[in-house]
């Protein structure tokens, strides 16, 4: 009730809000006690007045009249008086503190063995054991890293009640997303973690959140409990550092044992991917081991269940150990194989899912015919250039390696000679699969041919892949060049060169995570954890936003007049498909793994966009990409369907079966308009297991098959250990400290923030509103209204 | 009368001020801070009982110290207990060599001469020139780029490092194509850095000059396919003839065309002075085994297309078989490790894996407080090392960035 005649006297949401904080007063008080005191006699008077002059008026009309006289002074009083309402409102925003809690599936693994007795000590304290009974020993050694650090927060609840006086104390539960915990920082009681984990750990995203959701007040520190084992998302040492900017430390409290567990596992494992037939992949494997040092293993390769190649190796603990193994690719399609190493009788049960892992090679029968124009001979075209020359999966029209042309050899020949050096012919240039223009200038693609270049994309389906430089590429071109890009660019603009920041950054865009081109990795998370750390670079085009129905790819984070600025996008440009590379620096990405990840992206894109010749898909294929995903992760599946007479089979969509998780299903997959007989759809199983993916042609046409294997959270076994490493960089990148379980308490210094008063102060006068002037209205009305109708004066 | 104030203040999180030391400071939004100005003008002492701890604290620790047997002690041995290393990781590695490695970048920048009529240089010696260059382009530094790129100040362009370097390297070039003001050595090295520098710096004169180094190398070839140290076809040993194959390698890897027979009679050459038809070994002035000249060789027949080579089994068992030591394992400890460390790189497998950890750890143990290095005691080098110590700094840091993959000479 006090609300709405607040609301009504007064259009203040302020004074409404805190209505507990709300005080009347009179501005002139004198005013109102002189007022009233004044009333009594002068009430008096019109009473005795009204009663001689109106002596032939019933009694209670004569009262009421003489009311209304007095409801009117008396309100003219009230008025005069000056009355108000104010609110004295006082708010204290405290600094917050945020405490990351990492619930993923590696949190599931034991805690223990704590070997040390000095360790064992620590943790059992921080625990809140009193005694370091066996029982006590027995639980610590079993306790998984999750519920240790439910215990340590439990055991230091007085400590965080405390920290709760002066910081506003937030909890947070983060895996592979993050929620805020609904719990009382005056009484943290901290939910049990759940079981099982999330299926990755994305400590940058939960690092970017903490900051965000604080930015309304100072930021007093992050309290980091975890493993230390990231397997997606945001560079966390990037977000460390945001968080060092905004002053605001971070703290990392690793848990678990510093003692490293007995294990042998596959830590990475890379293949070229795309052969032909008749040549020897390899595959490279990297091997850690801890705790088996001297201990002879055999490695082995295995396509279904044959072994097709191994290799012996004695282990060795101090760095991790590289060898290949080698398929010879003797028959076109997919093949999926497994890198397994046998487990040790030492290694505990739920550490031997990383003695293996998958490897998938495509073996084509087919050569990509590419052509590639360059201008200087940076870098990036020395690495490539040889690359593609050890591809046997790539050719020239007639050579055996691709067509390559290098413009300062160009000007070297006689005028003849250079311009019959590039194809002139459409059908010519129409046969390569693939064309790449490096930064060449437009001297040697001039015109007439880019004009050819542009008919042999859209009308014959031509791939294009466009590598940028400062030298003229594309910005020294015209139209008919920018209108094929998925990008538009400041035209003239030769670039970009870092201002501000010391370099440029590289950002996977939402659809380069399952792009073909992009994918280093089959689980999405590492896939974006190693695009995240690649090495920075220092010079980008000067591209602006994506063409329109273009895919952005890649991004430089730096925000431009439209957004991020695309670094790498995709479009389709009538039949072709078109690829940009706004950088001339992927040489960069060779960093410490030589052509592992550069050569990845620039095969798999040669391909990517490669004219697909439907005549010579002999019969039908199906592919699933990732080959490996999480229950949940989507899945692309794309199909080649040809009938057994090896023309493409046409329809708007065709299904195929899907069998694994205990379950057979169809699934629809939708025709590429572009490319007779290719049909593409999505995945996304829900159970883990081994998935085939069949297509039977029509007729009596042989079935395709592919897999796919789901698995839940494998990428967080694959490293077991607590990684106190990456923990005490983080911590020290975002300016603070790691520090052990039992220490937290000695953080209470090192938080520093400063509390936000809000003081609100607001008056407000109550005469001056519809309702006074309404009742005075009223009452005259009433006053005038009834002596009329007695017919007095 | 109606009025709204809004108020904040930031405090810290002891006890309140009093508020008569509270300013006031008025911004458009109608808000208004407090600003605790005496705290602004006269910093909080630390409260007496504070200090009053610390002494206490000084003195119990110092007592604690002094007693003898005491539980500090028990705890100091437990500390010691040694625990395992997580394996080293790739990228373990990575960071540890990149943060030894641009330090040393950082003492090499500061040993550039930057005015006068030597700007660019480090020394007279174009051999050292070219590594310096060359060690910076190893960490992936390019012409006008990254942290000693070219700086715009005021629209007037300041070159960088490599900038200055290139320009001091080609005002010295002669007509003739030779890079060197003495040996076949500078000449070598010097073009390819050159050689490295091409295509990543659109200078027109780079490219010329290159052109010509490089003809001026395939003229000087002797007839037993060999160089030496004069730019003439007369005589050759190994030492010269790596540098010079290097240098082709990498001009012809920038498009810049080799006769095939240069290439040819330069595996002829290096194929002669192995110790036997499967080595073990390869000699400086013919057939033989020096710690030297036999990584030299392999590297040689590695880069002219001859990894599988038959004489070069034995002659890596012989290389990787040498000490890692300091001193020892060979005279010229630099030159040595620059082409042992390449020559076991294009190999890879078990060379690769058992040499590199020993030659990395050895030499990030070595490096000076001032990110440079010298040359071991005793070294054949030490009339190498001059008043700064750019020759050896220069080669420890292109030994250990072969792990960055970066320099296109080093691909395998």
């Amino acid at each position: 009730m006090l609300s709405w005649l607040l609301r009504q006297l007064s259009d203040t949401e302020q004074l409404v809000e805190h209505i507990d904080e709300v005080q009347f007063d009179f501005q002139y008080r004198w005013v109102l006690i002189v007022g009233l005191v004044l009333l009594v006699p002068v009430g008096a008077w019109i009473f005795l007045r009204q009663r001689r002059n109106l002596a032939t008026v019933p009694p209670k009309l004569r009262i009421t009249l003489s009311l209304t006289r007095i409801t009117i002074l008396a309100l003219l009083v009230l008025a005069l008086a000056g009355p108000f309402v104010r609110l004295d409102h006082h708010d204290e925003k405290k600094p917050v503190v945020a405490v990351l809690l990492d619930h993923s599936q590696s949190m599931q693994l034991p805690a223990g063995p704590f070997e040390s007795e000095a360790e064992l000590g620590n943790v059992a304290k921080a625990a809140g054991y009193r005694t370091l009974d066996s029982s006590a020993r027995l639980a610590l050694n079993r306790i998984t890293r999750a519920k240790l650090t439910h215990s340590t927060l439990q055991a230091a609840r007085p400590f965080l009640e405390a920290l709760s006086q002066r910081f506003d104390v937030r909890y947070y539960s983060f895996a592979q997303d993050m929620t805020r915990l609904g719990i009382d920082p005056g009484h943290p009681d901290l939910p049990e973690p759940p079981n099982p984990g999330g299926p990755a750990t994305d400590t940058g995203s939960a690092l970017h959140h903490a900051v965000e959701d604080a930015s309304d007040r100072d930021l007093a520190g992050i309290l980091l409990f975890s493993d230390g084992q990231n397997t997606g998302g945001r560079s966390p040492v990037e977000e460390a550092r945001q968080s060092a900017a905004k002053n605001a430390p971070l703290f990392a409290f690793p848990v678990g044992s510093s003692q490293l567990l007995q294990d042998v596992r596959i830590a990475d494992l890379f293949t070229t991917g795309l052969v032909s037939v008749g040549d020897t992949a390899r595959v490279a494997v990297t091997i850690e081991s801890t705790g088996f040092d001297n201990r002879p293993v055999k490695v082995e390769l295995r396509e279904n269940d044959k072994v097709i190649d191994s290799k012996d190796l004695v282990l060795r603990g101090t760095e991790q150990q590289q060898l290949d193994l080698t398929f010879k690719a003797e028959k076109a399609g997919a093949h999926y194989l497994t890198v397994h190493v046998p487990p040790q009788p030492e290694e505990a049960e739920y550490l031997r899912g990383n003695n293996t892992d998958i490897a998938f090679i495509r073996v084509s029968e087919e050569k990509v015919k590419v052509l590639y124009v360059e201008g200087l001979p940076r870098w990036d075209f020395r690495f490539l250039k040889n690359a593609m020359k050890r591809d046997h999966g790539l050719g020239g029209l007639a050579a055996k390696e691709p067509d390559i042309h290098l413009e300062p050899e160009w000007r070297r020949l006689a005028e003849a000679a250079r311009f019959a050096a590039l194809p002139r012919k459409l059908d010519q240039l129409a046969e390569y699969h693939t064309i790449l223009l490096g930064d060449v200038s437009p001297k040697m693609l001039d015109a007439p041919f880019v004009d050819l270049v542009d008919k042999a994309v859209r009308e014959r389906g031509v791939g294009l892949i466009v590598a940028a430089g400062p030298l003229a590429m594309p910005h020294s071109y015209g139209d008919k060049l920018h209108e094929l890009l998925p990008v538009r660019l400041r035209r003239g603009v030769a670039g970009r060169l870092p201002k501000g920041v010391p370099s440029f950054r590289l950002e996977l865009a939402p659809e380069g995570v399952l792009n073909e081109a992009m994918r280093f990795h089959e689980e999405p998370g590492r896939n974006q954890n190693t695009w995240a750390n690649l090495a920075p670079y220092y010079w980008c085009a000067a591209t602006e936003r994506a063409a329109p129905a273009a895919s952005v790819l890649a991004y430089n984070p730096i925000i431009g007049p439209y957004g991020k600025l695309p670094l790498i996008a995709q479009h389709y440009a009538g039949k072709g498909r078109v690829l940009f590379v706004g950088t001339d620096e992927t040489f960069r990405w060779r960093r410490n793994v030589g052509d592992r990840f550069f050569y990845t992206f620039w095969g798999q894109s040669i391909r990517a966009v490669a004219r697909r010749d439907p005549k010579l898909a002999k019969k039908s294929w199906v592919e699933v990409r990732p080959v490996r995903c999480q229950p949940g992760e989507q899945a692309q599946v794309e199909l080649m369907a040809v009938t057994p007479e090896g023309a493409p089979v046409l329809a708007e969509e065709v299904e195929v079966q899907v069998q694994g998780g205990g379950e057979l299903s169809r699934l629809k997959l939708a025709a590429d308009p572009a490319v007779k007989g290719r049909y593409l759809g999505k995945l996304a199983p829900k159970t883990p297991g081994d998935y085939r993916v069949t297509y039977t042609p029509p007729g009596k046409g042989e079935p395709a098959e592919a897999r796919l294997r789901v698995e839940t959270s494998p990428a967080e076994l694959r490293q077991p250990n607590v990684n106190r490493d990456a923990l005490r960089l983080l911590a020290k990148e975002g300016g603070g400290e790691m520090f052990e379980l039992h220490e937290l308490a000695s953080i209470k210094d090192r938080l520093q923030g400063k509390s936000r008063y809000l003081e609100m102060h607001s008056e407000k006068t109550l005469w001056d509103n519809g309702w006074l002037l309404g009742l005075l209205i009223f009452l005259y009305s009433l006053d005038v209204g009834l002596r009329r109708l007695l017919g007095l004066s | 009368m109606n009025e709204t104030r809004n108020t904040t203040a930031d405090a810290d999180t002891s006890p309140p001020r009093q508020r008569e030391d509270v300013g006031r400071i008025s911004n458009p939004s109608g808000l208004h801070e407090r600003t605790d100005w005496k705290s602004v003008l006269h910093p909080p002492r630390v409260p007496r009982l504070r200090v009053g701890l610390m002494i206490a604290a000084i003195v119990l620790a110092a007592w604690m110290l002094l007693l003898p047997g005491g539980p500090r002690r028990e705890e100091a041995a437990q500390a010691q207990e040694v625990k395992p290393a997580a394996p080293l990781t790739e990228l373990g590695i990575v960071e540890e060599v990149r943060k030894k490695t641009d330090k040393a970048l950082d003492y090499l920048e500061s040993k550039q001469i930057k005015e006068g009529a030597e700007a660019g240089s480090w020394s007279t010696n174009q051999a050292f020139n070219g590594l310096t260059l060359l060690a910076f382009m190893s960490a992936g530094h390019v012409p006008g780029r990254g942290k000693y790129g070219d700086i715009i100040e005021k629209g007037v362009v300041k070159p960088g490092v490599l900038t200055r370097g290139k320009k001091y390297m080609l005002s010295k070039a002669q007509p003739t194509g030779y890079v060197s003001s003495g040996t076949m050595y500078e000449h070598g090295l010097a073009t390819l850095a050159l050689a490295e520098m091409y295509g990543m710096d659109p200078d027109p004169d780079l490219e010329d000059k290159l052109r010509k180094a490089i003809e001026l190398i395939v003229k000087c070839q002797s007839p037993a396919g060999g160089w030496r140290y004069s730019p003439a076809p007369v005589d050759q040993d190994m030492s010269v003839t790596v540098m010079q194959i290097v240098a082709l390698r990498a001009a012809n890897n920038a498009g810049i065309p080799v006769p095939e027979k240069t290439f040819q009679n330069a595996v002829r050459y290096v194929q002669s002075c192995a110790t036997g038809p499967k080595g073990p070994g390869f000699g400086y002035a013919g057939a033989g085994a020096g710690p030297q000249t036999t990584p030299a060789g392999i590297l040689s027949l590695q880069l002219l297309g001859h990894p599988e080579d038959e004489r070069l089994p034995a002659s890596l068992d012989y290389l990787t078989a040498l000490p890692v030591a300091w001193p020892g394992g060979a005279q010229y400890f630099f030159y040595h490790h620059y082409y042992a460390i390449q020559a076991t790189y294009q190999a890879g497998g078990k060379y690769w894996n058992g040499w590199h950890p020993k030659v990395r750890e050895l030499l990030l143990s070595k490096q000076g407080p001032d990110g440079s290095w010298d040359v071991p005691p005793g070294s054949s080098e030490a009339g190498l090392v001059q008043p700064n110590k750019v020759y050896p700094t220069a080669m420890a840091t292109l030994i250990l960035n072969i792990y960055l993959h970066y320099l296109p000479a080093y691909q395998r």
